[in-house]
C-alpha cells in the first residue's frame, strides 16, 4: 500500500507554475530521491508535503489520510532542513528534545529517547554543547536525530549534504542511508546531485519545470534515461539529432551509427556515454560502429583522460579514456584515431 | 609608510575634536554642578557638593522625576507590546495597506515633536469638546502621546531583530508540532531578547527626555523631570540645574550602557 501519494498536484506562485500536474505514489520503506536542476520544484513539491505550502489543486495522502489541508504541525512528517536550522540558543539535547517536548513526552521518557537518538548518530557525548560547538557534519546529525526522534511517518530531506565537503558527503551519505534501511523509515531525499540520488536511492524522480520527466530506479535511470533532459542530468554528453532507417541511425550530417533497436521507431535523437567509446581498440570488427576522427583537445582529469574529437563531418564528440590506456597510445593533438562503441551502447532518446 | 602613518594619527585627532566637541556640553553641566557659588563664574570659586544636598529639599522635582519615570515606564510598557505586535505583523504576514502602515509607525521620527505635539494637544483639545470631559492635563493623554513618539523607535528595532529570526528557525518548530504561540514563545522570543531589552530602553530614554510633547500637556501639578527645569532656567541658571541634570544625564547613559550590551547601538540608527 502506497505510503504517500500524490495526486494531480498543481502549484502556482503569481502567474507562474511551480508544479505542473504531479502524480506519485511512495510505498512504506523507501527512499525516494527528487532529483532536478535548480528552481526545478523540489523544494516546493518537499514544502508541500510537509505542509508549509498549500497546492492550488490536488491532494496529498499520508499513510491514506488526506493531509492537503492539515496544517505542518499536525503533519507526522519530520523535515530536515538544507541549513539544519538548529536552534541557536539550546542545547543538542534540547534541540533534539523539542519534538518530543510539544508532544509532551514525559520527562524520563524524553530523557531515554533523546539518548537513544543521539547514540544512533555518535552524539552521546554532546548533549550539553550549543550548535555553534560543533561541526557542520555534527549538526547535520543532530538535525537527523531531532527529526527522527519523534518517531515520523515521513522523512523529508531537502539537499542535506549540500553544505558539506565531498568526502563528509561520501559518509554522511551512506550514514543517511543505513539508518533509514534500518529504521524503515519512509523518505524522500531532494538533491542536485546526480551521483547522489544514483547511490541512496531507491527510487528516483527526475523533475524539470515542475514535471516529472522520468522515475525508475536508480540503475534504470542511469541506464535507459529516456530523454535528452534526463540524460545530459544523469551524465551523457554526446548527442546526436537525426532519424531512424530500420535498426541505423542517420544524423542530420550523414553518420551512420547502428543501434540494437530491433523495428522501425521514430525516436529523433540519440545519446551516447564518453565512457562507452573506446579508442583504438584492437578488435574493432567487434563493435561494429567505428569512425576515424581527428582529435581536437587532449584533457587530463586524473583517472581519466577526456578527448574531444572531430568527425569530418564536422560534428564533435566527447571521449573519455582511462589514463593508464592513454599512456600506452601514442597519439597527440591532430591526429587521427579509431573511436568505436557498440550498438547496445546507443541510447534512443525523446526531445 | 608615513604618509600612511600621518593620516591615521589625523584621522584618530579628527575623530576626537568630534567627540569632544559633542560631549563639551555634557562635561560643562556636570562640572559646573560642583561649582560652590550660586552665580556662575569662570573660573569658579570654589567646589562643593551642597547642590546635589539640595535636590532632597526641592520636593517638586522629586515630584517631577518620580511622575517622570511614572509615565515613562508606562508609554515604554505599551510601545513595546504594540511595537512587538505590529512588527510581527510586519515581519511575518502579507496584507494589504502593510507598506502604509509601516510609513504611518515610523512617521513621527520624520515630523517635528513640536508639531507632533500641538498636533496631539489639537486633537485632544476637540476631543474633549465633542465627548464633553476634560482629557488635557492627564496623566493617560500624557502617556498616549508619550507612546506616539516611542513606537516608531520600539518598531524598528523590534522589526530589526525580527528580521534576523532564520524563517527556517520557525518552520522547524512547527514541523516538529509546535503552535504558532509555542514558536513564538520558544523560539523567536529567545532571538529576541536583546533587541525588546533595548527597544524598551530606547523607549524609555524618548519619553523620560521628551520636552516638546510634553509642554502642552502638563499641569502644574503634575509635571515631567525636562519641563520643570526648563520652568527652572526661566528664572535662573544656576549650580543648582546643573545638579538636576548631571543626575538625568547619569540615569540615561547607564540605560544606555545596558543597551550597547544588549545590542550594538549602531544596529539602531
Ligand atoms: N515563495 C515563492 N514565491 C514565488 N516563486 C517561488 C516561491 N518559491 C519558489 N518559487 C519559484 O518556484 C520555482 C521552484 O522553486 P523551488 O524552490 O521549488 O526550486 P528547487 O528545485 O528547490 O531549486 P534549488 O535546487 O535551487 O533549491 C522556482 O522557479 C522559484 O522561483
Ligand atoms: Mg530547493
Amino acid at each position: 500500500m502506497a505510503e504517500v501519494v500524490l495526486n494531480h498536484v498543481i502549484k502556482r506562485f503569481g502567474n507562474s507554475l511551480a508544479i505542473n500536474d504531479l502524480n506519485l505514489s511512495i510505498d512504506k520503506g523507501e527512499l525516494v530521491s527528487f532529483l532536478g536542476p535548480s528552481g526545478c520544484g523540489k523544494t516546493t513539491t518537499l514544502r508541500m508535503i510537509a505542509g508549509f505550502l498549500e497546492p492550488d489543486e490536488g491532494d496529498i495522502l499520508i499513510h491514506e489520510e488526506n493531509v492537503t489541508r492539515i496544517p505542518a504541525n499536525k503533519r507526522d512528517t519530520a523535515l530536515v532542513f538544507q541549513n539544519y536550522a538548529l536552534f541557536p540558543h539550546m542545547t543538542i539535547f534540547e534541540n533534539v528534545a523539542f519534538g518530543l517536548k510539544m508532544r509532551k513526552v514525559s520527562k524520563e521518557e524524553t530523557r531515554s529517547r533523546v539518548l537513544e537518538a543521539l547514540s544512533m548518530v555518535q552524539l552521546e557525548k554532546f548533549g550539553d554543547r550549543y550548535p555553534r560547538q560543533i561541526s557542520g557534519g555534527q549538526q547535520q546529525r543532530v538535525a537527523l536525530a531531532r527529526a527522527l526522534v519523534v518517531n515520523p511517518r515521513l522523512l523529508l530531506l531537502d539537499e542535506p549534504l549540500s553544505n558539506l565537503d565531498a568526502k563528509l558527503r561520501q559518509e554522511m551519505r551512506s550514514e543517511i542511508r543505513q539508518l533509514q534501511q534500518r529504521l524503515g523509515i519512509t523518505s524522500i531525499f531532494v538533491t542536485h546531485d546526480q551521483e547522489e540520488a544514483l547511490v541512496l536511492s531507491d527510487r528516483i524522480v527526475v523533475l524539470e519545470q515542475g514535471e516529472i520527466r522520468q522515475i525508475g530506479r536508480p540503475q534504470e535511470v542511469y541506464d535507459s534515461p529516456q530523454s535528452h533532459f534526463v540524460a545530459d542530468f544523469v551524465g551523457v554528453r554526446n548527442f546526436f539529432n537525426g532519424h531512424f532507417e530500420s535498426h541505423a541511425f542517420i544524423t542530420n550530417n550523414g553518420i551512420k551509427i547502428f543501434t540494437d533497436m530491433k523495428q522501425k521507431s521514430d525516436f529523433k535523437k540519440i545519446g551516447i556515454r564518453s565512457n562507452m567509446i573506446v579508442v583504438n581498440p584492437n578488435n574493432k570488427e567487434m563493435y561494429i560502429n567505428t569512425f576515424k576522427v581527428k582529435v581536437e583537445l587532449i584533457t587530463y582529469k586524473g583517472t581519466i583522460i577526456e578527448l574531444l574529437v572531430l568527425f569530418p563531418t564536422g560534428d564533435s564528440i566527447v571521449v573519455e579514456m582511462p589514463s593508464e590506456q592513454f599512456k600506452q597510445n601514442t597519439f597527440s593533438k591532430g591526429d587521427q584515431i579509431d573511436i568505436c562503441w557498440r550498438p547496445d551502447s546507443v541510447l534512443p532518446l525523446s526531445s | 609608510m608615513s604618509q600612511s602613518y600621518l593620516s591615521r594619527i589625523g584621522s584618530k585627532l579628527f575623530i576626537l575634536l568630534i567627540f569632544g566637541f559633542i560631549t563639551l556640553p555634557v562635561f560643562m553641566v556636570i562640572w559646573i554642578s560642583f561649582f560652590k557659588n550660586q552665580l556662575i563664574v569662570f573660573p569658579p570659586k570654589g567646589y562643593s557638593t551642597h547642590w546635589y544636598m539640595q535636590l532632597a529639599d526641592q520636593g517638586n522635582f522629586a515630584m517631577a522625576f518620580f511622575f517622570s519615570l511614572e509615565v515613562s515606564l508606562l508609554a515604554m510598557i505599551i510601545s513595546l507590546v504594540l511595537g512587538l505586535l505590529s512588527s510581527l505583523a510586519i515581519t511575518h504576514y502579507e496584507f494589504r495597506g502593510k507598506q502604509t502602515l509601516q510609513t504611518f509607525l515610523l512617521s513621527p521620527l520624520v515630523v517635528p515633536a513640536i508639531i507632533t505635539g500641538i498636533a496631539i494637544y489639537i486633537f485632544l483639545f476637540k476631543s474633549e469638546n465633542w465627548l464633553g470631559f476634560n482629557l488635557v492635563p492627564s496623566f493617560w493623554s500624557l502617556t498616549f502621546a508619550h507612546v506616539i513618539i516611542t513606537l516608531p523607535w520600539t518598531v524598528r528595532l523590534i522589526s530589526a531583530g525580527l528580521q534576523g529570526v532564520n524563517r527556517s528557525l520557525e518552520e522547524a518548530a512547527v514541523d516538529l508540532g509546535a503552535s504558532k504561540l509555542q514558536t513564538f514563545w520558544y523560539v523567536i522570543m529567545p532571538s529576541i531578547r536583546p533587541s525588546l531589552v533595548a527597544a524598551g530602553i530606547f523607549a524609555f530614554i524618548f519619553s523620560f527626555n521628551n520636552l516638546e510633547i510634553s509642554l502642552m500637556l502638563v499641569s502644574p501639578r503634575q509635571t515631567t523631570l525636562p519641563i520643570e527645569i526648563l520652568n527652572y532656567v526661566f528664572w535662573k541658571v544656576d549650580p543648582f540645574i546643573a545638579a538636576v541634570s548631571t543626575v538625568q544625564i547619569i540615569v540615561i547613559a547607564g540605560l544606555m550602557l545596558i543597551a550597547d550590551r544588549f545590542v550594538g547601538l549602531s544596529k539602531v540608527f
